[in-house]
């Protein structure tokens, strides 16, 4: 079976990346700032917050600041970076796993100060042994998502319950009961962000996408927040109130559960809606270019057809003439051989102008360089499949262009990257985009056979064909890419300085649109 | 049995013209009439009445299949066959769907040349095509 486009398309992450990397030194940072402050120079505050809350144990704060460090060098990606992740969350799971004996023997004792309460340690436990897989077994992604939410959910309820309820409703027996307020702060901050949103994992990524899919996610993500959230603020109301039974309380949720499931599904339509307008306009507009491509196709086969059998005709004209020494005629057949030869290049220059018009009109909207790659991979995925190949967009821009014929280009540059592989090595196409001041450029590079330099020279002619590279490509791919990219007022130009692979490069002008 | 009188030949390229020229003239007995724009075609086609009609599918402004039509849509039952540079599938079924008489490719070689006037004419003194 055929799988899903996603499986072999990168998407730009730096961005989200460099973000994530602040999140794993704002955790570190409010750990330290507890420990050095709070409990260095004795600063209550610092350890409570709220005065009369429970207050952040040295302990958990030392295991914070070793997970944020763990996680800020697993972001990095040398294998170097990650050994050293791995052995600070190593060194995590022991600290913790020491604070769960000290704590045992504080137990007999009678005074559980000095270490952290269950429900912490458990959450840092299961925050570095998420690293660990992380950093060895990323495969296992929603266990690794699993371990986070197992960790994050009592904490977030936890920081409901101080924040709302001032405090929240004393109950003894229970395991959340003591944790601090920054405690659980950072147990959601690190669980939801820095674990959930690594890239490792490719949550965060797959919900940054401008597809379909990512558009998707991002509409769920409200809801899948506030489902918990209204449940543990319900949950917690009713807490208060000793007579309020169990049932009221499930029929609550449910209630709170079923409404917001189904303004989910009604909006889910919406953008199923909008999305399947977009997509009929799409296609309607490639199989008008389409149409224009096959009759461009069929009059070039007739058109240069005829001066090229005129040639051949005269040809044998010519030579009848000379059998008969007839040299008046063979003359004048000489005379019409030049002339039909002359008559090619005016006609390659008329089809050419002909293929042009056929992409005169072009709709510019605003869009997402992503989402043109996921277009154009997505009629590729047999072939991409096939070739055991990735396709990785490095940056991100939105730009202005006409999104079907674009995406066109990118379709026509990926077949060729595909059609000209090395066998000996998988396909990597790198596709980049660079907001210029006054231009996008978008590169699409590949590590296969290259271009011939003679061929280079010109690649971009319609009837440049059969000589490139491997030879299985037609040059009308490279032709289409050009007029397309001429009709928008940019250039398509091939580095030739390129070695290892071919890159071909083209830019769109940035006209009066804030882009970028 | 029906001797081939006059062939008109319909072509915007005074090139092909000349070769089609050249063959049916070399036959003998036939009176060959060229046209190279399709709308003064027609007209003569009206007025002259061929025996024959070898019409090219592309043609600006009125292409092969319209001037067909119109004679088809007169009424007119001169033989056309039809001739042009490429044979795609889907023009010889439009050709034959809208009536005419045969669809040939234009050849590459004047022995291909010769042997299309001379089938042509052969046939129509064996009174295989149709007279009007």
């Amino acid at each position: 079976m055929q799988g899903s486009v996603d499986t072999y398309l990168q998407m730009p992450r730096r961005r989200y990346f460099s973000a994530l990397e602040l999140h794993a030194v704002g955790v570190g940072t409010v750990a330290a700032i507890v420990l050095l402050i709070g409990y260095g120079f004795a600063f209550e505050p610092m350890q409570t917050v709220i005065p009369g809350f429970p207050p952040m144990r040295p302990g958990t704060a030392f295991a914070f600041m070793l997970l944020s460090l763990s996680l800020l060098a697993s972001l990095r990606p040398s294998r170097r970076a990650k050994l050293l992740s791995s052995a600070l969350a190593f060194a995590a799971v022991g600290w913790v796993v020491n604070l769960v004996i000290s704590n045992w023997g504080a137990e007999e004792g009678g005074d559980a100060m000095g270490g952290p309460i269950q429900a912490s340690l458990a959450a840092l436990m299961l925050g570095g042994v998420a690293i660990l897989l992380i950093n060895h077994a990323p495969r296992v992604r929603l266990l690794i998502a699993g371990m986070a939410l197992l960790a994050a959910t009592p904490a977030l309820y936890r920081v409901l319950g101080l924040l709302f309820f001032w405090g929240a409703p004393p109950q003894k027996d229970s395991l959340l009961s003591s944790m601090a307020i920054h405690t659980a702060v950072l147990i959601v901050w690190f669980m939801g962000v820095c674990i959930i949103l690594h890239p490792a994992l490719g949550i965060g990524a797959t919900i940054q996408q401008a597809s379909l899919r990512g558009r998707l996610l991002r509409r769920a993500l409200p809801f899948i927040v506030l489902v918990p959230v209204l449940a543990a603020v319900s949950g917690l109301v009713l807490a208060m109130d000793a007579r309020s039974s169990l049932d009221f309380l499930f029929a609550l949720n449910a209630t709170i559960g079923a409404a917001l499931g189904a303004g989910f599904v009604l909006w889910l339509s919406q953008l199923v809606a909008t999305w399947q307008l977009e997509a009929n306009e799409r296609s309607a507009r490639l199989s008008r270019v389409n149409e224009a491509l096959e009759q461009y196709a069929s009059s070039a086969a007739h058109d240069l057809k005829a001066p090229a059998r005129h040639v051949l005709l005269y040809g044998e004209l010519l030579e009848e003439a000379i059998d008969r020494n007839d040299l008046v005629n063979a003359q004048k057949y000489a005379r019409a051989i030049r002339e039909s030869a002359h008559e090619m290049p005016k006609i390659i220059d008329g089809m050419l102008e002909f293929s042009t018009s056929a992409y005169t009109r072009i709709k510019p909207a605003d869009v997402f360089l992503s989402e043109l790659v996921q277009g154009a991979a997505g009629q590729l995925v047999a072939e991409i499949e096939k070739a055991e190949g990735k396709i990785v967009l490095l940056h991100e821009i939105r730009m202005r262009c006409d999104a079907a014929l674009m995406t066109t280009v990118l379709q026509n540059l990926i077949a060729n990257s595909i059609a000209n592989r090395r066998r000996d090595r998988p396909l990597l196409i790198r596709i980049d985009g660079v907001a210029e001041d006054a231009r996008w450029m978008v590169s699409v590079e590949d590590n296969g056979a290259g271009f011939d330099p003679a061929f280079a020279a010109v690649a971009f002619n319609p009837l440049a064909r059969g000589s490139k590279r491997t030879g299985e490509v037609k040059g009308i791919g490279l032709a289409t890419c050009r007029t397309i990219v001429q009709a928008h007022g940019g250039e398509i130009r091939i580095d030739i300085g390129m070695t290892r692979g071919a890159r071909v490069e083209f830019t769109l002008p940035r006209q009066d649109t804030k882009g970028g | 049995m029906t001797k081939l009188a006059s062939v008109m030949i319909v072509d915007d390229n005074p090139r092909c013209l000349e070769f089609m020229t050249l063959a049916f003239s070399a036959q003998g007995g036939v009176t060959v009439a060229g046209e190279l724009r399709p709308a003064i075609a027609l007209e003569r086609i009206r007025t002259e009445k061929p025996d024959l009609v070898l019409l090219d599918v592309k043609m600006p402004e009125i292409d092969g299949f319209t001037v067909l039509s119109v004679l088809r849509g007169e009424g007119n039952p001169v033989p056309v066959v039809m001739c042009s540079g490429s044979a795609l599938q889907k023009d010889v079924d439009r050709a034959y769907a809208t009536g005419c008489s045969g669809y040939v490719e234009k050849p590459a070689t004047l022995e291909d040349y010769r042997a299309l006037a001379g089938a042509v004419v052969e046939y129509w003194r064996r009174g295989e095509l149709p007279n009007h």
